[in-house]
């Protein structure tokens, strides 16, 4: 069936894209190709972290309305990290449109506009994940522990990593 | 009184007429005879010539009397071009009134174009450059934040670690299992990299 809408056509397009030339630690793709909206991501912890050698699966979901409307992104199973929500939900900037900043402190320029991208998305979760930003905090307990005991977080991340492998 | 009320009406009439004149060049061309039409179409031509040589072709269709005509002279006005700058303000205006000429003038088709495919075509003019500033371009759409992030080194450790999995197969089928054998593959050597860390602690 060929794809339709505008945001079928541009899902399709940025798949095509990702699977061409993809970036390291990134695999993303639809679940299901019947289905653009939902995509699987994994992603590579990055190195010297202590996310290092762990991979994440994390869900998006894209809005009918896609690219007007950012995607959502949702870690599963959940991950611990100042800017995750306890239910896996991402919360950067790249993903709150212009409209909408709940923080108010977001530069436009850092929002999701139509010429940002999946990859881009993508590539900034990562390196979300190297570094936290504790002003923005979605889980405040992780936040804490991260401020206050980091040897603690980092310990506790590394558990989680290797439970998660199967190590 | 009767006099004053003819010359009223003949003022209005008038001022009527020039002000329709004025208002809107073009509707009395297709009322007025052909010769006239043909006088006022050398003069649009040379003024648009003036302007840039891409209008030169949608003259040519001025003499046949289709429908694009219309749609075709009011093209391409600098509001237009300003509505999808918004909207896009990486793209330059030559790539704009490009694909805007090229579609008859229709700001939406513009707009769906460039949400597609996140950029627009340069126009073949603007040709040697056109090679590396679309280049550039697709970059500022696809993977602008990737661009800083990934240096020469890491792209070739990446195609080297997964030689098998990229490219794009034209079977749904196959790409789906394309991918997860990408997955799979991503997993199981982070798993050994971890291992042998644990190893080596």
């Amino acid at each position: 069936m060929p794809p339709r809408s505008t945001a079928q056509r541009r899902l399709l397009k940025e798949y095509q894209q990702l699977a061409r030339d993809p970036p390291p630690g990134i695999v993303a793709g639809p679940l299901d190709e019947d289905n653009l909206f939902v995509w699987e991501c994994y992603l590579e912890g990055p190195t010297d972290t202590p996310y290092e050698n762990g991979v994440f699966p994390a869900t998006m979901t894209f809005p009918k309305d896609y690219p007007l409307a950012p995607p959502t992104l949702k870690f599963t199973p959940a991950l611990l990290h100042p800017n995750i929500y306890k239910d896996g939900t991402v919360c950067i900037s790249i993903l709150h449109s212009p409209g909408d900043d709940p923080n108010q402190y977001e530069r436009p320029e850092e929002r999701w506009s139509p010429v940002q991208s999946i990859e881009k998305i993508l590539l900034s979760v990562v390196s979300m994940l190297a570094e936290p930003n504790c002003e923005s905090g979605a889980n405040i307990d992780a936040c804490k522990l991260w401020r206050d005991d980091r040897e603690g977080y980092d310990q506790q991340i590394r558990g989680y990593v290797r439970k998660a492998m199967g190590l | 009184m009767d006099n004053s009320t003819v010359t009223f009406i003949l003022t209005l009439v008038v001022a009527f007429i020039f002000l329709r004149w004025f208002i809107s060049p073009d509707l009395p061309q297709q009322s007025v005879k052909k010769g006239a039409v043909k006088a006022k179409k050398a003069k649009r031509t040379k003024a648009v010539n003036e302007e840039g040589v891409e209008e030169e072709s949608s003259d040519e269709e001025f003499d046949i009397h289709s429908p694009m005509n219309n749609v075709k002279a009011r093209a391409v006005s600098s509001s237009m071009i300003e509505v999808v700058q918004t909207l896009a303000p990486q793209l330059t205006e030559a790539q704009i009134r490009w694909d805007l000429e090229n579609n008859g003038g229709s700001v939406s088709l513009t707009v769906d174009k460039f949400m597609e495919t996140g950029s627009l075509p340069f126009p073949p003019d603007t040709a040697p450059q056109a090679a590396t500033a679309s280049r550039s371009g697709d970059e500022v759409a696809g993977d602008g934040a990737n661009v800083a992030k990934r240096s020469g080194l890491e792209k070739a450790k990446s195609e080297e670690l997964t030689p098998s999995t990229t490219g794009w197969s034209d079977d749904k089928q196959e790409r789906s299992k394309l991918l997860q054998k990408k997955r799979e593959e991503m997993v199981d050597k982070a798993r050994k990299r971890l291992a042998a860390q644990l190893d080596g602690a």
